[in-house]
């Protein structure tokens, strides 16, 4: 069995900031390897996703091995990891990054570096990775290459002096920078002989062969046939297939060190095949697993229901089956008083959620309603140990509870220095606890900040991009609990409480939020057949309140014999609207209800 | 349309089918275009009941209605029509025009009410699509009063008229005693109908259908004996059902429980008898011999009809 000579091996990965070129890139470099026909080409060939394409982002991560004959004559083989660009999955892409050497920065030329450059090339830092910085659409008549070198250098240390000046869309520059890979990456290392240490990236659910693994060698090699185990969930298997993916996968003899390549091993639950565990073999077990593994834990939580009760069971089905596909994503049961049968469901942040919750309408036609998400509380209630709150409505009251702690993240803004009042100000406003201020160019400061979690659901970002008019960009890590006043507050329809509307909020902001909440809501419940009030309560402390009045006429003045037909199909009309809502008691609540919590500016 | 078209027309009706001595017999009529002498022509051709577009007594909002007629011609025309020998007058009046206030429409009830006609019709102004009036209301040139006011002008109107002696036998019907008009009546109690003419909408059996709109082509079909009916609907039992529901639900009376089990063989409160429990504790529907509207659900009359169309 002939295996690859891991000296002429370079895996490498492209870390950007949304919209620099980050897929172009990938395209163009598949293009001029001819890993991929002119024929087959369409825009962002790794994103398989509709959603992917659509939004311009990565959800899961890819690998795609590349042949290049290199000026030196000789073959080489690239691997290249795209990895999903989104803070909700850092976790997944410091693992993709750690099956590289080396990494790409690209910097779009007129923008300059954003937030995720930064988030990003720190991560391929941590990892040790060999950064080549590439300065990205140089064609743009507004490109301003030497600026953006000076930003690299500020805000990241790293030499731009030699950066690689690159249009993806042109093709200018695309063979530098196959060459700078070679030059630059170092070759893979590690030992033939010893027992096999693969790094699992990620890991996918085919409906007809089951889990296909991405992983990487480190030690060793993985043939068919070899038992293996997962060392962090300790599952045997047999290897059945591996495979490299050209883009498409192609089986291979084997797979050895430095290479990048799937698995197929017989195991029906991504679960047991968790990003970042480690692969080895059952009978001559590696002393050590590699590091960096971790069990990734949902930051945020809302509840999913189905508008229409009957459709629990298909909710349940979808969820069953997305969960294939994604073990970062957990749901269980859960009754709301108000809402009837549903599931809590846990993400990793907000993106997470919102491309769960579109897969779900559009790939399973549910119609869902959504709860406003919310972190994970860790409450301590007197004389007890502490237990952690996902759903609001569970939150102890004030007289019960020793210690509230909520869940904080370093945030990192970039904006023009025009706007620097302007986001500090928000931040204040956000509870935030100012750390650092960093001039990065005459037009680019980094602001530090630390910041409660639950503050960014309250559309953080939308607030950062209108205050910058469109500049700012912005990446988080969590950074863990904190003490905090925290208080429940509630909200009644027509006198009763509706435990799906319930938040947590800090007590000094309480009353703010409760009586803008009930302003909205207002404005969003359709007038009934009676008068609804709505009430904010902290407690059984009524602390705002706002009524929609009753419906006074709502008939249609004419039905005479030529226009039967036509009444008949506008009152079919009026009868799917009110499906469309929610029913809680007598009140008939439109979805966006549960969500008005969120659009409530401060 | 000449009156002897109109007198070859219902001659014509009177030899193919044998009509009761008491048949109502209705022309509409708008001021605009009617001259006096029409009025008696109509009469003697065999119309024995009148209908006019009034609409308001007010100039101004007539024009806001795009109407060509002045309240001075709707006084001469209404008096011709006594005149010519008609005893049964019905009158079609608008509220909730934009620029109209509660007063403004007392005013025009006051007006109509004082001639003394048998029957009114009183319609809140329905703003339908592609319409002159709803480019003027979308260019901003006009607002509809909001619900509340409209509101408040159909209570008015209600209770005035009543006062007066004209009494609400349908959502927007109002009739001096024996005055209904028995026409409608029959699209409300879902009967039978044969429309004729160009246009024209028909119910047979568990079919609805209409005649086609253009008249030279009506004409030109009839002559070569082919179908001029076109729209045809098969009307499934739940369809005929929820019709006979929001049609029967207009009238004041309601629908007699009784008859409905006779003309269905099963009793109302066995198909609907959820959606009748339900709309009888919001107080939209009352339940004792007939199955009616109350006064709420008189203003809130589409959200009960809605319960009971089919999905």
């Amino acid at each position: 069995m002939s295996m690859t000579d891991f000296r002429k091996v370079r895996n490498f990965s492209i870390v950007a900031h949304i919209d620099h070129g980050k897929s172009t890139l990938a395209d163009r470099l598949l293009e001029v390897t001819h890993t991929i026909s002119k024929r087959e080409m369409k825009e962002q060939v790794l994103d398989r996703l509709d959603l992917e394409r659509e939004r311009g982002i990565t959800i899961k991560a890819q690998a795609v091995r590349i042949l290049y004959k290199a000026k030196d004559g000789e073959e080489y083989i690239l691997n290249l990891i795209d990895t999903p660009g989104h803070v909700d999955f850092t976790y997944e892409v410091s693992r993709s990054l750690a099956a590289c050497e080396g990494a790409l920065l690209v910097v779009d030329a007129s923008q300059g570096v954003e937030a995720q450059t930064i988030a990003n090339a720190y991560l391929a830092l941590d990892n040790d990775l060999e950064i080549i910085p590439v300065v990205n659409k140089i064609d743009l008549p507004n490109a301003e290459p030497e600026r953006v070198k000076h930003e690299i250098k500020e805000s990241l240390g790293i030499d731009a002096s030699n950066a690689l000046l690159v249009s993806a869309k042109t093709g200018e520059g695309i063979n530098d920078v196959l060459e700078s890979i070679i030059q630059k990456v170092p070759p893979p290392k590690g030992n033939l002989e010893a027992p096999l240490k693969a790094l699992i990236f990620d890991s996918v659910y085919d409906s007809y062969r089951g889990t296909i693994i991405f992983i990487r060698v480190f030690d060793g090699k993985i043939i068919p046939g070899m038992k293996i185990k997962m060392m962090a969930t300790g599952r045997v298997a047999e290897v059945e297939d591996v495979g490299v993916f050209r883009p498409n996968m192609m089986s291979v003899s084997g797979l050895s060190v430095g290479e990048v390549g799937y698995v197929i091993a017989g195991i029906k639950d991504v679960k047991e095949t968790k990003v970042g565990d480690t692969i080895t073999e059952e009978k001559r077990e590696a002393n050590k697993s590699l590091p960096g593994y971790r069990e990734v834990k949902p930051m945020v939580f809302c509840g999913l229901y189905p508008i229409d009760g009957g459709e629990y069971g298909a909710l349940r089905d979808a969820l069953d089956k997305l969960r294939l596909n994604d073990p970062s994503f957990v749901y269980e049961p859960e009754t709301s008083k108000a809402l009837g049968f549903g599931f809590r469901c846990g993400f990793l942040g907000l993106l997470h959620m919102e491309i769960i919750k579109e897969r779900l309408e559009r790939e399973y036609k549910l119609d869902l309603l959504a709860t406003a998400p919310n972190v994970v509380y860790k409450v301590t209630k007197v004389g007890k140990d502490s237990q952690f709150i996902s759903n609001p409505a569970d939150f102890p009251s004030s007289g019960e509870t020793e210690k509230i702690e909520e869940p904080y993240v370093s945030i990192l803004i970039l904006i023009p220095p025009e706007f620097v009042g302007g986001i500090m100000d928000l931040c204040q406003d956000r509870r935030g606890e100012f750390k650092n201020m960093q001039y990065l160019s005459k037009s680019r400061v980094q602001l530090h900040y630390y910041l409660p979690l639950s503050e960014m659901m309250f559309d953080f970002y939308g607030s950062l991009k209108s205050r910058t008019r469109g500049y700012g960009s912005m990446d988080y890590e969590y950074v863990g609990y904190r003490e905090s006043d925290l208080v429940k507050l509630n909200i009644l329809l027509a006198g009763e409480l509706v435990d799906a509307l319930s938040f947590i909020v800090h007590k000094d902001e309480a009353y703010g939020r409760g009586r803008d909440l009930v302003k909205k809501l207002r404005e969003i419940i359709p007038r009934q057949f009676f008068d609804v009030p709505i009430q904010a309560a902290i407690e059984s402390r009524i602390i705002a309140r706002e009524t929609v009045k009753a419906k006074r006429k709502d008939v249609l003045a004419k039905c005479y014999g030529g226009d039967i037909t036509r009444k008949r199909k506008l009152l079919e009309k009026q009868k799917a609207g009110k499906k469309k809502m929610k029913s809680i008691g007598q009140v008939e609540v439109p979805r966006e209800a549960f969500l008005s919590v969120l659009k409530v500016d401060k | 349309m000449p009156a002897y078209y109109l007198e070859r027309i219902i001659s014509t009706c009177f030899s193919s089918f044998q009509v009761q001595n008491e048949a109502e017999i209705t022309i509409e009529v708008n001021p605009e275009t009617i001259h006096r002498n029409e009025l008696n022509e109509f009469k003697a051709a065999g119309f024995n009941r009148l209908s006019m577009g009034a609409q308001s007594f007010d100039d101004k909002l007539l024009k806001t209605l795009g109407r060509k007629h002045s309240s001075e011609e709707i006084l001469q025309c209404y008096f011709s029509a006594r005149k010519a020998g008609f005893k049964n007058i019905s009158l079609d009046l608008i509220f909730g025009i934009p620029g109209q206030n509660v007063d403004c429409w007392f005013r025009t009830l006051e007006k109509a009410v004082e001639l003394g006609p048998d029957h009114i019709s009183a319609y809140c102004l329905e703003v339908h699509h592609k319409t002159l009036i709803q480019k003027q209301i979308n260019d901003g040139l006009f607002d509809l009063p909001d619900e509340d006011i409209q509101a408040d002008m159909y209570l008015m109107c209600v209770e005035f008229l009543s006062e007066k002696g004209l009494i609400q036998y349908e959502i927007s019907n109002f009739a001096k005693k024996g005055k209904k008009c028995k026409h409608n009546l029959f699209y409300w109690e879902n009967e039978n109908y044969l429309g004729f003419g160009a246009g024209a909408h028909s119910h047979v059996g568990n079919c609805r259908f209409k005649n086609i709109d253009s008249p030279i082509n009506y004409v030109k079909k009839l002559q070569n004996g082919e179908d001029i009916s076109e729209d045809h609907e098969e009307l499934s039992r739940d369809i005929a059902l929820s019709e006979t529901m929001f049609l029967g639900l207009r009238l004041i009376e309601g629908i007699n429980l009784n008859e409905f089990k006779k003309k269905f063989g099963f009793s109302l409160t066995c198909v609907y008898g959820e959606q009748i429990k339900n709309l009888v504790e919001k107080g939209l529907l009352s339940c004792g011999e007939n199955l009616k509207l109350t006064k709420k659900g008189l203003f809130l009359a589409n959200m009960v009809f809605a319960e009971f169309v089919p999905d």
